[in-house]
């Protein structure tokens, strides 16, 4: 089952699922590994991503993305890298990043 | 699913459902939710929440600080709340302080002291912390 945090949730701390996860709550730290990470438009995160599949952006990130596809909407407010396969962007979104396509996505993870 | 109706929700700015963490997720880290809580994957570290329930396939390394606490899965580490409901599949190891009320199910592994506590107690420690928060103050001249 897919995990879903609610806006009155604060994590702390390094998350690795093999399922998709919801965000509208504020997450500080990484998210290690993941099939798909969605931030909702209450979503505040400070940290990098990593997702197998896909990362759909609607509130605040500040930090590095990894996922073959990243769409932000128009709510988006991104800082930082993004490393991609395909990248959509909805008019709208606040954007201060760095985008780079590449054929293979690396984990952001250094072990 | 439950969270679609993004904008009528963001209206009314209430919290539809509760929030969910899942069989296969383990987080290293701090949790801390104002609502309601369930732990179904893997947590190392403390959480604190108002209503939490700890599912079957969930495992909490740490301490437990809530008003309800349901745990059914694998706690080791203290657990802290007013009210407690152990389940016939749940193994504890720690101790458990509780303020009202506490239920075993016949099955439940408890490994620990468990503990009741009256709330004049955690009132009067609260208050020696604030008096000492005082008395440091005027030592300190703040």
């Amino acid at each position: 089952m897919p995990s879903v945090f609610q806006k009155d949730v604060i994590i702390k701390g390094k998350i690795s699922s093999k399922d998709s996860m919801t965000f509208d709550a504020q997450l500080l730290g990484d998210v290690l590994h993941a099939e798909e990470v969605i931030i909702q438009s209450s979503g505040n995160v400070i940290g990098n991503l990593n997702a197998k599949e896909k990362v759909e952006i609607s509130g605040k990130i500040v930090g590095n993305i990894a996922s073959p596809t990243i769409h932000l909407n128009s709510d988006a407010d991104v800082k930082g890298k993004l490393f991609h396969k395909n990248l959509s962007i909805n008019s709208g979104a606040k954007l201060e990043i760095t985008a780079l396509t590449s054929k293979e996505i690396k984990n952001l993870r250094k072990d | 699913m439950f969270f679609q109706n993004k904008k009528s929700r963001l209206n009314n700015r209430e919290i539809n459902g509760f929030s969910h963490l899942g069989e296969n997720l383990s987080l290293e880290g701090e949790i801390e939710c104002k609502g309601e809580i369930e732990i179904a994957g893997k947590v190392l570290g403390n959480v604190k929440a108002k209503i939490l329930k700890v599912l079957e396939t969930g495992k909490i390394i740490g301490l437990i600080k809530a008003e309800r606490v349901e745990i059914l899965g694998n706690v080791t580490g203290n657990v802290d709340a007013s009210s407690i409901n152990v389940g016939k599949k749940a193994y504890i190891r720690g101790d458990i302080t509780y303020l009202n009320t506490i239920s075993i199910s016949e099955g439940g592994e408890v490994h620990g002291l468990i503990r009741r506590v009256s709330q004049s107690k955690i009132k009067s420690a609260d208050s020696d912390k604030i008096r000492y928060i005082d008395q440091s103050k005027k030592i300190l001249n703040i």
